[in-house]
């Protein structure tokens, strides 16, 4: 799970994830300067490298699990 | 009885949210939500639900084990693979072709219409009808449910003598997107100022073109990226759509989506609700002077 343009928590959405037992994978928070970068067709990465956090958080999951299908992390981990 | 329906093309980009406003905003109307893949207007509005009603479509087959040879003849002219090595029809991969029930020499197929959805008929807080959809997952014909929401919302407009049916519609140019604006009276464009915003708007306003009906276009996050703003008010000009208005980005709607509130009763004062108000009165004005 990804929660996308999040602003606090939302108690029904968690209660949700909880109850599934789904693994949050990034919380990435809502700011406009987002928004602006996608408005433009940006990476959002290359825009506000800050984010990388997120998704390298959501990549080293992934590639965690894909491990068992031979899949190694090299060269995308920071 | 006028219909206005809101297309946007992009997915996300306020159509709801900006339905409910305009639902919270105009009298004498009906309700209905088109977008039958993913029904959330009522989550704005919270009718009450009245009437419920099924929606078949398609056919699938089922075999009566009681009446089954086993001869497997089905299972060799079943195109899908559909049939299990016990005869269980899997509802997912039924096509609905019917070649098991032809040529099945037991007559062990049935071979009736499909449950795909529900739709339902309910009240508003203000009293209002509000007609809205559920497509069961996986099923198919939401373009037939989506006439199946207008035909019922129609029908209520005109019992009721209703002046106006307003109608959220689905995103996209497909199958439900058309049969939301066969025989509607008025589109609303709900679109953003971006690149994706843009090139899907262009996409579904050649699709409208087809129904050649009168349409305007609200820019909502108005203020994100100036240079995309231009370009939708030139493309406006260009179509013949009005500009009904543009909503400034406004944090505090997510906040009110959140609370499963419109901007107008969230934050009523803010810039954004004084703008949908003058919208709404652009638009009511555009729609006296259609026939």
């Amino acid at each position: 799970m990804v929660i996308n343009r999040e602003n606090g928590l939302f108690p029904p959405l968690e209660a949700f994830l909880e109850e599934q037992q789904l693994k949050i994978l990034a919380r990435i928070p809502e700011y406009r300067k987002v928004a602006e970068a996608y408005s433009g067709g940006e990476i959002l990465l290359e825009a506000l490298p800050d984010y990388r956090v997120h998704f390298s958080a959501i990549a080293a999951e992934i590639f965690r699990r894909s491990g068992e299908f031979g899949l190694t992390a090299a060269g995308v981990l920071p | 009885m006028k219909e206005i329906v809101v297309i946007s093309g992009k997915g996300g980009t306020g159509k709801t949210s900006f339905t409910a406003c305009m639902a919270a905003l105009f009298d004498n109307k009906v309700v209905a939500d088109s977008d039958v893949d993913a029904a959330n207007l009522n989550l704005l509005l919270n009718a009450d639900v009245l009437e419920e009603y099924d929606f078949v479509s398609g056919h699938k087959a089922y075999i009566n084990k009681e009446v089954c040879t086993a001869c497997n003849r089905c299972r060799e002219v079943c195109r899908y693979q559909a049939i299990s090595e016990d005869y269980q029809v899997d509802r997912f991969s039924c096509e609905g072709c019917g070649a098991c029930f032809f040529l099945c020499p037991a007559g062990a197929v049935s071979f009736d219409e499909a449950l795909c959805g529900h739709y339902f008929v309910g009240k508003t807080r203000k009293q209002e009808w509000a007609v809205f959809a559920e497509l069961l997952p996986g099923a198919e014909n939401s373009g037939k449910l989506v006439t199946a929401v207008r035909k019922k919302a129609q029908e209520i407009a005109k019992e009721n003598g209703n002046e106006f049916i307003l109608t959220d519609g689905p995103p996209g140019i497909g199958c439900t997107v058309i049969s939301s604006l066969t025989g509607a009276s008025f589109i609303v464009f709900v679109t953003e100022p971006t690149v994706s915003g843009v090139h899907d708007l262009k996409r579904v306003m050649e699709l409208s073109r087809h129904f050649k009906l009168p349409g305007g276009i609200v820019i909502n996050k108005g203020d994100l990226n100036p240079a995309y703003s231009s370009e939708i008010e030139a493309l406006s000009l260009e179509r013949g759509f009005d500009l009904l208005g543009s909503i400034l980005y406004e944090p505090l709607i997510s906040q009110a989506q959140r609370q499963a509130k419109t901007i107008l009763e969230y934050a009523p004062y803010c810039e954004a609700s004084n703008t949908i108000r003058q919208i709404y009165q652009k638009l009511y004005k555009r729609l006296e002077t259609l026939s």
